[in-house]
């Protein structure tokens, strides 16, 4: 349970608050038991013909003015308390959010975005219910409760003890309810998730469905798993429709028990009908707090599995880690060299790469060529230590790359990755987003350069045209085109490009290229391509296959090798002229 | 400059008074009328045991514990009201008559004009002292009687003593005395105690009516949609994403199901019980009751005033946090992008801002809620506190009895329970109208296949002979994905179909399939044009295996079989033809192991196999084959290859090939390109012709280096 550690800062800065929270509840509280104790002497003078209206009167004033204040430090403890415990959430998800921005890419290859999203909220709530109406809840029945029972005690100890004979068995059977409950709500979440998935099988399958003619078979079927669904719902309500009516009953026991009881010590004149009707209302006070037992533990049990599991993303810690660099080292120059360089992904035995050995000298243009699965991006990946590599096998001017700070390695990199990700924001700070505060001119030419500039222009509102889900939607090419231009804004030494033009006709491809002949003057660039028409201006061409160094030389010498490179080279042209000669029109 | 990152349109809100979209709803209900009408009884009675135990608590006070009777003393000269008033009370049970002395118990002088017995009092005629009365029926009360002959006067065997003398008597005494009080208690407790079970009994039965009512009806509901989803058509799949579809069936059901079981219900038994308790309060003191209510228009101008802020605040929180969760989905899906460019503080700044402002919105929320809900309750002590004055003072006035007071009391704090919960209820409405909508909205998609199958033709033997005549087709107003299509495949005959990736092969199958209608042109079964043919019939005759194998989540038996049933040794042999033995072997579990979508239970060559081996349960006339293009390893290259060749015999197949080996087997081979068919022969005629079959031969199969694998 070191989990309520991570509660305590927020408790601390909010002490203040908290204090004047929980004394407004605990006046509300007591404000609150004295008002059956005025009905009862209104009821006792009553009864006694000792009441008059000005007393009557008098006796309404007291209980609207307590009635007041009651309202007045209600509103106290609600905005302190449940003001609190939204702080608790906001700081929680803050917390969360600036964590996970700092865990690596194979967390993030192992985690699913859904439970990401679903710990920022969901669980971050549940923390946020417990911290606000659980401490109320418990405050509340705690006060409630022992002031209710000690009043009670007051007009008749006797009395007491009968009011509560039922209230042990309430706490056991919503004790043994809750965990009956619980269960039976699993077994529905689960039912839940199998018709959710059912659904989802169904719908991503719909071709395969309708090819073998599946409908009627697909719907029995879903028939059965939503009927499953009807019946575990029933089942849960066997349960649950008990809890209301068994514990309402339980507790109007002691009614019928006061009844006689209290009665007869009415009679006999131990307690005054007026002690009668308040000992009635303060055991009316403690049904709540008893029937609040059961939520409150629970409330509190799916805070405290909630706050665990925020904990584990919040103690992960991040593979890749800033390096030890001093201030004293110079600017990058950007030559890289592997020595031997071998990696696996985590949790994969096979490697990616083996036994790389090349060098990449400043300000020259490099391609990497390699079918689908040769090591290509994985070994772009790696430059910006989007992967951590083991010691002695990754250098950047002759120094370990994990030795360079993070930010100044990343910092001198601009690097457009395989799967163009577009924000559902506006075209221009999509293209801005890696330097916000960038002027008009630098977009412009950024787009320009990406053969962008005249299809923004075309868009209803240019550069502040919405892209994404309720926006304008891109094709491939201009999503790739689109996170050209925004690594383009970087003007760093060195970029990376990761088979970025795919998408692209070639036409536009040759275009951008020329292009960026000018902006590349002076910047190391690593291109990983399929397409090798690219590859004419390639200073060295490096040629994987399945993760390791087959070829390298410029264009014209792997041509001359007559080796792989020139293999794929030959069957690019026949497929580029296959298509050339049926061009229509 | 950062803009709306959308958000989620579940959580958009519905209109509660939308009366067309409540008729539809209410369609749903009709199979279940008797279970509602059920529930509706439950209601009824829960409602009346509620009402009933704050009644049975007066009772014990007015008749048990504080019995009490006033002295009309007929000694007065007696004027037209006293006689007026004899006459109404007439022969009350418990009336004493002791010479002179009435002794009227309360409850039946407060039957009478409240301006008669002022006027009486005045006279000097009623008597202001409250008096115990009881039938003398045991001898220990007789005994006590007679040991204090000072304090009693006995009539009879009804003995009647001034309450402030009963503080004489001593405990035993008392009690000897009152036994029959007391023996009554008992009684009423016990009445008590079986309108509690019978309360508990209904509650139960109420709640298990209401869950079987509600999710019946969700059930039929979600059925009506999957069966409608089944029969959309694929362009209709095209354009939705499939999360969407799975929230209609799961969630947004779900959000109705919800309404309907926890508010509509306990809306009309809140209604049941307010209105029911409002009878009642009228019933004992028609005046209270009005000044008691007084507070209520200030309840309603609070609820007009502050619901809308409650509702207004409510929908902003939803929507900040769709919002929140929007851009969260956005930034963890682009993390990679946010750390190359090293933009995790911009990032978090938007992120922290967008949260801050989520907050800012709740404590509103709280500062609204922390106003209204105070209020409401402030309202309700309220009327505690006009009880006292009014109320007392309607006691003092001997017009109301202390036990209807106290009834009073405890039947206005049940009264403000349910509304203090209507402004939760009504948010909870507002979200599953706004379900219900977008469901019926889906309902009412007319983008269905055509699928009557009376009218429709289902010929009882197929040859398997294939056309198209001048089939033209485009998807939506794009360009056209095959154009002027025409050839004939023969029965029994394989027709090989190749081409570059988008040339149109996969069109060309699924308008066979009639997933799309072409444009123009007729495709012909037999001769017949497959317009005129009933549409699951004809995918039954007509079976498709796709690249990627779709696996149904079940057993390998079930997802070779799907709905077929063959007998076993047929299923044997279909194992065995379709090379899966050594996969059914190696599986735990063999034919019952589980595989499913997603599971790594089958590679890309097993699936294959298995969808080779459903194509043969289903023993099609006409096959359509899309070779896999993944790399499959030599071995079972060489199994599918096998399988294939089984799978072919004696029946049309149209396949578009990638592998050497299939398309030199093929009678014939098709070459598309840019939707059209531009080569047609044998294998050995189109490489002659040296054109663009035999390019394409080179790209794909003459080199051993390949990129596009």
């Amino acid at each position: 349970m070191k989990s309520y550690r991570l509660l305590v800062p927020y408790f601390r800065n909010n002490l203040g608050g908290l204090i004047i929270g929980v004394t407004a509840l605990l006046v509300v509280d007591l404000l609150q038991l004295f008002i059956p104790r005025v009905i009862k002497r209104a009821v006792d003078d009553l009864t006694r013909f000792q009441a008059t209206s000005s007393r009557l009167l008098t006796y309404a004033g007291v209980v609207m003015a307590l009635a007041l204040g009651i309202a007045a430090f209600r509103f106290v403890w609600r905005r302190y308390l449940l003001g609190h415990s939204r702080q608790i959430e906001e700081g929680l998800r803050n917390r969360l959010f600036a964590h996970l921005q700092t865990l690596s890419y194979s967390y993030f290859d192992r985690a699913s975005t859904g439970d990401l999203m679903a710990h920022a909220t969901n669980d971050v709530q549940a923390v946020q219910l417990a911290a606000g109406m659980g401490l109320v809840a418990l405050t509340d029945t705690l006060v409630l409760g022992t002031a209710a029972v000690g009043f009670m005690l007051y007009i008749n100890p006797l009395l007491t003890v009968v009011a509560l004979l039922p209230m042990p068995f309430i706490a056991l059977f919503t004790r043994m309810f809750s965990r009956l409950f619980h269960d039976r709500f699993q077994a529905v979440q689960a039912s839940f998730a199998r018709l959710t998935e059912r659904a989802r099988e169904n719908l991503a399958g719909i071709r395969a469905v309708k090819a073998y003619a599946q409908e009627t078979s697909e719907t029995i079927r879903f028939d059965r798993s939503g009927r499953e669904y009807v019946g575990e719902n029933l089942s849960m309500a066997k349960v649950g429709g008990l809890f209301s009516p068994m514990s309402l009953l339980l507790s109007n026991l002691s009614m019928a028990l006061i009844l006689v009881v209290g009665g007869r010590l009415t009679m006999v004149n131990t307690i005054s009908a007026g002690d009668f009707v308040a000992f009635n209302s303060y055991l009316l006070l403690l049904t709540w707090p008893m029937m609040a037992l059961g939520w409150m533990i629970n409330l509190f049990q799916r805070g405290a599995a909630s706050l665990g599991r925020i904990e584990t993303i919040l103690t992960t810690v991040p593979e890749v880690t800033d390096g030890g660099e001093t201030a004293k080292d110079g600017p990058i120059r950007g030559v890289i060299e592997c020595r031997g360089l071998t990696f696996a992904y985590p949790g994969v035995t096979w490697s990616a790469l083996r036994d790389i050995r090349l060098r990449i000298e400043p300000g020259q243009f490099v391609g990497v060529v390699g079918r689908t699965g040769a090591g290509k991006s994985t070994f772009l990946r790696l430059i910006p230590r989007l992967y951590e590599v083991s010691d002695g096998q990754l250098y950047l001017d002759g120094k370990e790359l994990h030795r360079w700070s993070l930010s100044r390695l990343r910092g001198s990199i601009a690097m457009v990755p395989q799967e163009s990700f577009v924000f559902a924001d506006s075209v221009r700070a999509n293209i801005c987003f890696g330097r916000p505060r960038a002027g008009e001119g630098e977009i412009v030419k950024a787009a320009e350069t990406a053969q962008l500039l005249d299809e923004i222009r075309a868009l209803p509102r240019q550069f502040d045209t919405l892209l994404g889900e309720r926006g304008v939607s891109l094709s491939g090419g201009q999503k790739q085109r689109l996170t050209l231009a925004r690594a383009l804004m970087l003007e760093r030494p060195l970029l990376i490009l990761d088979d970025c033009l795919s998408s692209v006709d070639v036409e536009t491809e040759v275009a951008i290229l020329g292009n960026l002949r000018h902006y590349l003057k002076g910047r190391t660039t690593i291109m990983a391509s399929q397409r090798l028409e690219a590859m004419r201006m390639a200073d060295i061409i490096f040629v994987l296959d399945q993760g390791e160094l087959r070829e390298s030389g410029n264009h014209e010498e792997l041509l001359a090798l007559n080796g792989t490179y020139a293999a794929l080279y030959r069957r690019q042209q026949l497929e580029a002229e296959l298509k050339g000669r049926s061009r229509r029109g | 400059m950062h803009g709306n990152y959308g958000y989620f349109e579940e959580d958009q809100l519905g209109k509660t008074y939308d009366w067309p979209l409540w008729r539809r709803l209410a369609r749903y209900g009709r199979p279940y009328l008797r279970l509602i009408i059920l529930s509706i009884l439950f209601i009824l009675a829960v409602t009346a045991t509620e009402l009933i135990l704050p009644y049975l608590l007066k009772i014990g006070i007015d008749r048990y514990i504080l019995p009490s009777a006033r002295e009309l003393r007929l000694s007065v000269e007696r004027s037209t009201e006293l006689e007026s008033a004899l006459a109404q009370i007439g022969r009350e049970p418990g009336l004493i008559r002791d010479g002179e002395h009435l002794f009227v118990p309360e409850e039946s002088l407060r039957r009478l004009d409240p301006r008669l017995l002022q006027r009486l009092q005045n006279e000097g005629v009623l008597g202001g002292n409250r008096i115990y009365y009881t039938e003398l029926r045991s001898a220990a009360a007789r005994q006590v009687v007679e040991a204090h002959p000072g304090l009693f006067r006995v009539v009879g065997d009804w003995a009647y003593i001034d309450y402030r003398d009963l503080d004489k008597l001593s405990s035993a005494d008392l009690l000897s005395l009152r036994r029959g009080d007391v023996s009554g208690l008992w009684t009423l407790s016990l009445v008590f105690v079986v309108v509690l079970l019978v309360s508990a009994a209904c509650t139960f039965g109420l709640n298990l009516v209401m869950v079987q009512a509600g999710q019946s009806m969700m059930h039929d509901l979600r059925m009506e949609l999957f069966t409608h989803l089944q029969r959309l058509t694929l362009s209709f799949f095209n354009r939705q994403p499939v999360g969407r579809l799975v929230t209609r069936l799961t969630n947004d059901i779900q959000n109705l199901d919800e309404m309907f079981s926890t508010v509509i219900m306990t809306l009309f038994k809140d209604g049941v019980v307010v209105g029911g308790i409002l009878m009642i309060l009228f019933y004992l003191d028609w005046r209270l009751t009005l000044v008691s209510l007084s507070v209520m228009p200030l309840v309603f101008l609070l609820f007009h005033f502050f619901g809308v802020q409650v509702r207004g605040t409510f929908r902003e929180i939803r929507a900040k946090l769709a919002q929140i969760n929007a851009t969260l989905n956005e930034y963890l899906s682009g993390i990679r992008v946010i750390q190359l460019f090293q933009q995790e503080e911009e990032t978090f700044r938007r992120f922290h801002h967008l949260n801050h402002d989520y907050y800012q919105t709740t404590l509103r929320q709280i500062t609204i809620q922390a106003i209204f809900f105070p209020c409401i309750e402030l309202l309700a002590t309220t009327t505690t506190a006009l009880l006292l004055w009014y109320g007392g003072g309607q006691v003092l006035r001997e017009r109301l009895s202390l036990g209807a007071l106290v009834a009073f009391l405890s039947y206005l704090r049940m009264f403000f329970g349910p509304i203090r919960d209507l402004s939760q209820k009504y948010s909870v409405m507002q979200s599953a109208m706004a379900s219900a909508e977008r469901v019926f909205h889906l309902l009412e998609n007319r983008n269905r296949e055509d699928l009557s199958r009376e009218t429709l033709a289902r010929p009882a033997a197929v040859r398997g002979e294939i056309e198209f005549r001048h089939v033209t087709f485009a998807y939506g107003d794009g360009e056209p994905a095959l154009e002027e299509i025409s050839f004939r495949v023969k029965p029994g005959e394989t027709l090989a179909i190749v081409g570059v990736t988008g040339a149109g092969k996969s069109t060309l199958i699924h308008l066979l399939e009639r997933f799309y209608e072409p444009q123009e042109g007729t495709i012909l079964l037999d001769g017949q044009d497959i317009r005129s043919l009933d549409l699951s019939w004809l995918r039954q005759q007509v079976a498709l295996i796709m690249q990627d194998v779709f696996l149904f989540a079940g057993s390998l038996r079930e997802n070779i079989l799907l709905d077929r049933s063959v007998s076993p040794e047929e299923l044997q042999r279909i194992i065995r033809y379709a090379q899966l033995e050594d996969v059914v072997a190696r599986l735990p579990g063999g034919l019952d192991a589980p595989v499913h979508e997603g599971g790594m239970t089958l590679s890309m060559g097993q699936r294959q196999l298995l969808a080779i081996a459903r194509a043969m349960a289903y023993n099609p006339r006409v096959l359509i084959l899309d070779e896999a293009t993944a790399n499959i390893d030599s071995e079972t290259e060489y199994r599918i290859q096998r399988a294939l060749e089984r799978l072919f015999e004696g029946r049309t197949t149209l396949v578009i090939a990638h592998r050497l080996s299939t398309i030199q087997k093929a009678h014939r081979i098709l070459v598309l390109h840019h939707g059209r068919i531009v080569e047609s022969g044998s294998h050995g005629e189109l490489l002659a012709q040296r054109n663009f079959y035999y390019r394409l031969h080179q790209l794909q199969f003459a080199q051993p280096v390949g990129l596009t694998g």
